[in-house]
């Protein structure tokens, strides 16, 4: 009987699988390689990652976000893509608890307090959604209409009158 | 295997955020969905394929990333109502529904199984069941349906 993988393997096949583009399976790793070495950060970052690529950005926030808390090496990136990701999503930007003291324009705050506004953020507010919808909706309309043309054009060259 | 060994496996943390997330981490939930919609009989033909590259490229997504996701979404389907609760705003979920309705009635029919997936979103982005009809039928009725 094989023994059960560690954090380690567990850490590898969660790599691979990124590689290869299999994101649900890369966070299913990461997340196990995650309960057997919860002091990790870095495996934070790449559970979140898995999971934003997956099409799951909100159940990334966490993850990053703890990442942040911990001050680790892991620490700014989280904090960035977890800024980047809140910023796409038209969240507020000031939802995580800690920010990294890793540059002038960073927000500082305590476990207790709330941040220090920046001038890129709100405390109310988030810069919109910049989701483009118009484009996509034209292309797939052009293929309803492609589709009705040619069922009209077969009905025509069916009926012989 | 130590902890260490996980933190060597790891590596330095990268420079920047290239390669950790999409660049449209919406666009990527959007082109999920509607992959979703139009793989929901388990089926999608060559034609289809290239309908949700060509969503993509209007949704500004980098080719090589769309087909790596969307072969990962037609590799392990995505759960509809999760995606809708990726969009915080209202207005978007209804939006995005109503593209994943001109989606899936872009063959000419709607099918149980991309009802399902729809019905799905819906309960996910909360549309009550009027509010998701009157939206497909709307969608239905604009496209000559």
């Amino acid at each position: 009987m094989s023994e059960a993988p560690d954090a380690a393997e567990l850490t590898l096949r969660g790599q691979g699988a990124m590689q290869q583009g299999r994101y649900e399976d890369a966070a299913r790793a990461f997340h196990g390689a995650l309960r057997l070495a919860p002091d990790v950060d870095g495996l934070y970052f790449h559970f979140a990652s898995a999971l934003v690529w997956r099409g799951l950005p909100t159940e990334a926030l966490p993850s990053l976000d703890h990442c942040a808390s911990m001050r680790g090496p892991w620490a700014r990136r989280a904090g960035e893509l977890a800024t980047q990701i809140r910023r796409q999503l038209a969240l507020p930007v000031h939802g995580m608890m800690i920010m990294p003291a890793c540059s002038s324009s960073s927000q500082e705050s305590t476990a207790t307090g709330s941040p220090t506004p920046s001038p890129d953020t709100t405390l109310t507010g988030s810069p919109p959604s910049t989701l483009r919808l118009g484009a996509a909706w034209n292309a797939v309309a052009a293929r309803v209409q492609r589709r009705r043309e040619g069922a009209v054009g077969r009905r025509k060259s069916d009926d012989p009158t | 295997m130590t902890r260490r060994d996980v933190k060597d496996l790891l590596g330095a943390p990268p420079d920047d955020l290239a390669g950790a997330a999409p660049v449209g981490v919406l666009e990527v939930v959007v082109l999920r969905f509607l992959a979703r919609v139009v793989h929901a009989d388990g089926h999608i033909d060559p034609r289809e394929l290239e309908l949700l590259l060509s969503v993509a490229e209007t949704m500004a997504l980098d080719g090589h990333e769309a087909r790596l996701i969307l072969e990962d979404e037609l590799a392990r389907r995505s759960d509809a109502a999760a995606l809708a609760r990726q969009i915080a705003d209202p207005v978007y979920q209804r939006r995005v529904f109503a593209l994943g309705c001109l989606m899936a009635i872009s063959e000419g029919h709607l099918d149980s199984a991309e009802r399902d997936v729809l019905d799905a979103f819906a309960r996910g982005a909360e549309l009550s069941p009027e509010a998701a009809k009157e939206i497909l039928d709307e969608v239905a009725k604009s496209s000559g349906q």
